[in-house]
């Protein structure tokens, strides 16, 4: 088959036939290989100074001040920010080299002279698993001196978490500590990160650049050569999501459970959008009109009291309330504007003590809040702008855009509780739950997970290890790997409490089972006997079976509750190897790191 | 019977079961379902189980892409009916613990659990093997539970007649160790032991069910013209001499095949009161041989009889016996029912028959039963004897216990529940039918109650709130709770349609005859009205409801199971 390229204008002085002339009798790899080869010769020839090539329409090497842009992040944000910082660099005729922080050569880093660093955190300030090795070598005693360094870091988090973008402000201590130099401050990104870090980059780089100007008529072609790739982002993002029309909702658990858990299907035709199994999708919801009017009510203002955001125009209060700012949770930030409103002393002294403030922030919402410290210092402008936006929630997609072409699949626990005198419910979670149903639309877009996929290769084996909601991606897996043949084993090990009711898809994975498209089936429904059985325990019950499988090269994924899944998983999957390989329990777990270094063993967790 | 005959299903997995075993330990262990393999659901049954949903839920739970809501009923064998205090209370924790906290009473004098989830069968069964009680042959190709005269007062040689019973029950319980082994950690067979045998029944048991009645003239409560075996006990002055012998008895039919019927049970002979256990060990074992193992709507002893003719099948019974019946002594039954309410006897003691609607022991808003009984179960030194129309007798109370049984029932409501009763709804038998029962087509025991308080309207407009009339409704026409032995007999036939049958008799000894079909509420109340109205204008002296429709014309006397469809 003969390979198809995108096609952009030939240049001047080419034609088709001219160019068959030259590459007839090449293969696909020779042609390949040639069009570096001559992109090499080039770049070696371009002098800062001279006129441009030519041939400028084919990628430009950028001739200038070398850069590293690392990334470490958990969604794939910290990629997109990269891959942006990229861009922007070789307009400015830099030349970047982009990596994952996993697969990063840690050694290189004492030859790095620029360096952008972009990198999350996770619950109570870890690094994510891509940024481990890097984190751990950068603030343990092997670390080089860096004398040569120029750098900035992009820490990306989210300020609800107490230790917000630790991670972040890890790296760019230490990387002052040992020599670097700070091309500006560290910028920390709340969970609506995208204006902020375009700012960083820009300040970044003109930071670069002024030590290495290039010349503007290379820097315009260089340009207009990037303008004719294909966009790096879809059209569909957050700020332009698209709305999808709900196709089914289906309550999952029979009755009588302690759960609510919801299948939504959701119409993606026309959109243009696609996934791939272990990705996300991003819903935007919108604040339940309920808790729009218990706030409206504490802060003592009027629903049509007109509000501006950014360069928007106007809108009333009401609406910014339900569907931009956020309600259901209360965070430090918010309390900390808060506060500088009002002479409340009991606020102030919350906000001295951690170990006071978080008790408060549970279960609490603005609500609560306003009406905890009601204050007639607010006008509706005052609150909107003290208030977090309202962020977008992540679902780890249920469904293969192969078996439902068009559609995505959600599986969504509805979060509900009372705390505080009312009954609270999760934003996005009960607005997929109760306020939209079968004909309405959600906004959504996709967040893809670099680190959350099948094998490249359909001949391995995968382990999914998913609880409660965690078995979404899983669905997925499986419907992909049965539609398109693959020939490697899938094993699922499921729990939930209770066997009749939470016994998520069930009917599909008997089906599976039976016909092939599970290997293995192991559940455990902790709340069906006295003594509590989780899928941790199904995984000791079959170490043997777990280890021949590793051992045979299979992949591990891991999906679920973080703190109750993510660390009793490890530690099971340690003890297999301990007592499988009859390896010392430290040995076991570094086997169960370099699983995790070699990406076969991938965690979705939240 | 064709040249290769060709087994039904169910007795090929018999046959590969291994004594009822199969692959039970397999399906027990299987998380991923709340079902057994299908084979073992077969199976299953013999260890005294069925395999059921809630059918309530199926279509539900099918969209929640949830299986069926699998779970199992579970029923306890008691021989005779007569069960302790100490087995009440048992059989009453079990049902909250692992059962959807309800007792069914049923029929033939048997517990029922409902609801058991799969993983909870061994731990019920395990709870009332300790007060004694087995599901061994509750249900299956077997001899079923054996049914006795419930009330001890009621005759001197009650008790011979009670042991009786349970020597049967003993006698024909399956010899597998298979029961022990999987449900109370019996020891395992090794393989190079000698293999379970049933010297009686063989590995494939009997073609299909077999049910064995007793009863003490002038009251049949136990329905014994419904069994395979119906025994009537002869007594002179006091002594028990022996027992009258019916067989072929069976009411199960299939809508659409009139080769099937209800047939009640032929009088053959008469046998003496130590060789009833070999007689009826040697019917079994010619339905055993005889009966058809190709078609299971075929294989009951009725239709083996009718097949081979009644002569043919007693030479063979008096060959196997190795000598003639002698002929049937002279009886008189007189009526079918429970004598309700408080009875007193020589001993001085005291016996209680409570009216339990439906046979359910559950608690509703002021009428806690449930509770009253495992109240009373706590001090109570007599016994719990189930009835063969799904009611109570608490028997053999102590004089002191008497006035505190009684205290309890008012206390809970159950006393003065009970006096607002017509004799109809006393009368009244009701199937299990939905929401569990994979049989059925319509509801029983849920709907009848309801019904009922329509039909009380129409009896206490017509001064028939004391007639005794026996009205009995299935969800199918399997015919669990006799309906063709009502007086007026519902049998369900889809939602909320019912097929009406008039013209049995009050004792048990005449089957009635369809009348209507595919009845809705409405056409039930229209057509019962005035046929109630005529029999309360122009019934003569003690004419029961089933006579008096004969005597007037409305439906033709069924004779014999055969012209049931005529």
């Amino acid at each position: 088959m003969n390979p198809t390229f995108p096609l952009s204008p030939l240049p001047a002085g080419f034609d088709e036939a001219a160019l068959n002339n030259l590459t007839t009798g090449l293969n696909a790899q020779q042609l390949v290989w040639l069009s570096g080869y001559f992109y090499g010769q080039a770049s070696a020839a371009t002098v800062p100074g001279a006129q441009p090539a030519t041939a400028a329409s084919a990628p430009a090497p950028a001739p200038g001040e070398k850069l590293t842009i690392l990334y470490g992040s958990h969604t794939g944000n910290g990629k997109k920010v990269a891959q942006q910082a990229a861009e922007s660099a070789r307009q400015r005729s830099l030349s970047p080299e982009v990596f994952d922080m996993n697969d990063y050569p840690t050694r290189q880093l004492a030859q790095a002279e620029n360096l952008l660093l972009i990198v999350s955190t996770h619950g109570e300030g870890e690094a994510p698993v891509a940024a481990e090795e890097l984190h751990r070598f950068v603030l343990g005693p092997r670390a080089p001196k860096l004398p040569k360094l120029r750098f900035a870091v992009l820490a990306l988090g989210d300020k609800s978490y107490l230790h917000f973008c630790q991670t972040g402000k890890d790296f760019d201590q230490r990387l002052g500590e040992l020599g670097g130099q700070r091309l500006l401050e560290r910028v920390d990104c709340d969970v609506d990160y995208h204006a902020s870090a375009e700012a960083w980059i820009s300040a970044a780089l003109d930071k670069i650049s002024a030590s290495a100007p290039v010349p503007v008529a290379a820097a315009a072609a260089r340009v207009a050569a990037v303008k004719a790739e294909p966009a790096p982002f879809p059209a569909i993002t957050r700020t332009n999501p698209w709305p999808a029309r709900v196709l089914e909702s289906i309550q999952l658990n029979g009755r009588g459970s302690t759960k609510e858990t919801h299948h939504i299907e959701l119409d993606l035709a026309g959109s243009g959008l696609v996934y791939a199994p272990g990705d996300a999708l991003a819903v935007l919801p919108v604040n339940e009109d309920s808790l729009v009017e218990e706030v409206l009510r504490a802060a003592r203002l009027s629903d049509t009291a007109p509000v501006t955001l950014g360069n928007e125009k106007s809108r009333p209060l009401a609406n910014v309330l339900a569907k931009r700012r956020e309600l259901t949770v209360l965070t430090r930030d918010v309390v900390e504007r808060y506060a500088a409103l009002t002479p409340h002393a009991e606020l102030h002294a919350l906000l001295a003590d951690t170990t006071r403030l978080q008790p408060y922030l549970y279960g609490r919402d603005v609500a609560d809040l306003l009406t905890d410290f009601p204050t007639d210092q607010l006008t509706a402008q005052v609150l909107a702008e003290t208030l977090r936006p309202l962020p977008s929630r992540a679902y780890s997609i249920a469904s293969s855009l192969l078996v439902h072409p068009d559609e995505v699949h959600l599986t969504v626990s509805a979060v509900r509780y009372d705390a505080h005198g009312r009954r609270k419910h999760g934003v996005c979670s009960s607005y997929l739950a109760d306020q939209i149903s079968v004909g309405d639309t959600a906004r959504v877009f996709v967040e893809t997970n670099e680190y959350f996929k099948l094998p490249t290769n359909p001949a391995t084996d995968i382990i999914m290890v998913g609880a409660g909601t965690g078995v979404a991606p899983f669905r997925a897996f499986v419907e992909e790997r049965v539609e398109l043949g693959a020939t490697g084993r899938n094993w699922l090990l499921f729990g939930n409490p209770h066997f009749t009711t939470d016994f998520l898809y069930q009917a599909e994975w008997q089906q599976h089972l039976k016909r092939g498209g599970l290997a293995k089936l192991d559940v455990a429904f902790s709340r069906d006997q006295a003594q509590k059985v989780y899928v941790q325990d199904r995984l000791l019950e079959n170490s043997r079976e777990v280890f021949a499988w590793l051992e045979g090269g299979a992949q591990f994924y891991v999906c679920g509750d973080k703190k109750r899944l993510g660390g009793a998983v490890q530690a099971a999957l340690t003890e297999v190897v301990r007592r499988e390989a009859g390896l010392s329990a430290e040995d076991a777990a570094s086997y169960v790191r370099d699983l995790r270094k070699q990406r076969r063993y991938l965690e979705d967790v939240y | 019977m064709p040249d290769t005959p060709k087994l039904s299903e169910v007795e090929i997995v018999k046959d590969a079961s291994n004594y009822l075993r199969g692959s039970i330990v397999e399906s027990l262990g299987n998380r991923i379902t709340g079902a057994l393999n299908h084979d073992d659901t077969h199976l299953i049954k013999f260890h005294g189980s069925y395999q059921q949903t809630d059918r309530d839920l199926d279509s539900e739970r099918k969209r929640q892409k949830l299986e069926p809501l699998f779970s199992f009923m579970i029923r306890v064998r008691v021989p005779g009916g007569a069960a302790t205090p100490a087995q009440w209370q048992r059989m009453d924790e079990l049902s909250d613990t692992y059962g959807n906290g309800t007792i069914k009473l049923t029929t033939r004098q048997a517990f029922q659990l409902h609801g058991v989830l799969k993983r909870d069968l061994k731990n019920t069964i395990q709870g009332f093997n300790d007060v004694l009680l087995d599901s061994i042959a509750g249900c299956g190709d077997v001899n079923r539970n054996v049914m006795a005269p419930a009330n001890p007062h009621e005759s001197a040689v009650h008790r011979q007649v009670y042991e009786a019973a349970v020597a049967i029950s003993t006698h024909l319980t399956p010899r597998t160790t298979a029961y022990w082994e999987l449900w109370l950690n019996g020891e395992q067979h090794s393989t190079t032991e000698p293999a379970d045998e049933e010297p009686i029944y063989g590995k494939t048991y009997l073609p299909r069910k077999f049910k064995i009645a007793l009863a003490i003239p002038p009251y049949n409560e136990t329905d014994i013209f419904a069994n395979d075996i119906g025994l009537i006990a002869v007594e002179k002055n006091g002594e028990l001499l022996g027992y009258n012998v019916a067989v072929g008895g069976g009411l199960g039919m299939t809508f659409g095949l009139p080769e099937t019927y209800p047939r009640l049970a032929d009088l053959i002979g008469f046998v003496a009161a130590d060789k009833v256990v070999d007689l009826c060990e040697k019917v079994v074992t010619i339905q055993r041989d005889w009966g058809n193992r190709e078609n299971r709507k075929l294989s009951r002893l009725k239709y083996t009889i009718d097949r081979v003719g009644l002569p043919a099948f007693q030479a063979e019974l008096n060959q196997r016996l190795g000598y003639d019946l002698a002929p049937a002594r002279p009886y008189r039954f007189e009526s079918s029912t429970d004598a309700f309410g408080w009875s007193g006897d020589a001993a001085g003691l005291s016996h209680l028959t409570l009216f339990i609607e439906g046979g359910r022991i559950h608690n509703l808003p002021g009428y806690a039963l449930k509770t009253a009984l495992a109240e009373i179960a706590a001090f109570h030194t007599g016994e719990f004897r189930l009835t063969g129309n799904q009611n109570l007798v608490l028997a053999n109370i102590e004089p002191a216990h008497r006035s505190r049984i009684q205290a309890v029932l008012e206390a809970h409501g159950v006393w003065p529940a009970t006096l607002r009763l017509t004799a109809l709804r006393q009368n009244a038998l009701a199937c299990v039918a939905l929401n569990t029962c994979s049989q059925a087509f319509a509801e029983a025991e849920r709907y009848l109650p309801q019904l009922l308080d329509k039909l009380d309207a129409v009896i206490r407009a017509h001064g028939l709130a004391e007639a005794g009339i026996l009205i009995r409704m299935t969800g199918c026409p399997n015919g669990c709770a006799r309906p063709y032995l009502g007086e007026i007999g519902l049998v369900g036939k889809a939602v909320g349609r019912y097929n009406l049958y008039l013209g049995a008799n009050y004792a048990g000894e005449r089957l009635n005859k369809l009348y209507r079909e595919m009845l809705d509420e409405d056409g039930i109340l229209r057509e019962l009205t005035p046929l109630l109205a005529d029999y309360a204008a122009r019934r003569q002296p003690r004419e029961g409801f089933g006579d008096f429709v004969i005597r007037q014309g409305y439906v033709q006397a069924t004779t014999h199971g055969q012209n049931f469809h005529a």
